[in-house]
């Protein structure tokens, strides 16, 4: 079975109770949130802002990739 | 994409503006390890305050997110009386204006679920933990589920003298 179709069957009449339990039963990472409590709440902003430039420098450079990978003029595409 | 968070937050300091800010970067803000492209902000909505967000976002050229570029729009306090929740996209980035939030209601009853937090030095005004989950709990879409989940268990692993 694929993780997907293992996802799909999350048993959500049998959410655990202790909201711990339910966070981690749902993929929360909690060493993320417990990291993060460590730091100032500026601290977690600017965390999440790099995080933020990270993603979008990956979406532009598959951006450019797709572009790069396009043949400018439409005759020299594979049919 | 939105790198503009502090200035932002600035903007609507600096004007002397009332808000509070909600969702995302709330939630990020008391740590969770979510990810969001703009800023949410319940903003009261008395006159001087409409005039106060209205010119402070002004140069920043303030335009509806996904609207056509040549649908005429202006984001002056007649706009912001008559309308109530604007999605908006700036030349610092997005802005959510929020008149009411689900689940809590206008600015003044936001305001009392909320707490003052110094974000790059400013003092604002953040919804809290439990306004945040009254807040998810109220949206009740499907897609909130694992936001909400994340929430409940921040505030079960924050210190009890922090909640």
């Amino acid at each position: 079975m694929s993780q997907v179709e293992t996802a799909l069957e999350l048993d959500f009449s049998n959410i655990p109770t202790d909201p711990l339990e339910r966070a981690v039963w749902y993929g929360v990472d909690l060493t993320l949130l417990q990291e993060n409590l460590r730091r100032t709440p500026t601290e977690r902003l600017e965390n999440h802002r790099r995080a933020l430039e990270a993603v979008e420098a990956l979406r532009k450079a598959n951006r450019e990739r797709r572009i790069r990978a396009t043949p400018a003029n439409p005759s020299q595409r594979r049919e | 994409m939105n790198g503009g968070f502090e200035q932002l937050l600035q903007i609507l300091h600096s004007a002397g503006s009332k808000f509070v800010l909600i969702g995302g970067l709330a939630a990020i803000a008391h740590g969770a390890a979510t990810v969001t492209g703009d800023v949410d902000i319940c903003y009261a909505r008395d006159p001087d305050n409409l005039e106060r967000l209205s010119q402070a976002l002004a140069p920043f050229h303030p335009r509806l997110r996904g609207a056509p570029p040549d649908l005429p729009f202006c984001l002056d306090t007649p706009t912001l009386r008559a309308g109530l929740n604007f999605t908006l996209t700036t030349d610092v980035g997005d802005l959510d204006l929020l008149g009411e939030v689900l689940g809590l209601g206008g600015y003044e009853s936001v305001q009392v679920v909320s707490e003052e937090v110094e974000l790059y030095g400013l003092s604002c005004l953040v919804l809290t933990l439990e306004g945040l989950i009254r807040a998810k709990r109220a949206a009740g879409r499907p897609k909130d589920l694992r936001a909400l989940y994340e929430l409940e268990a921040l505030f079960a692993l924050k210190p009890k003298d922090d909640q």
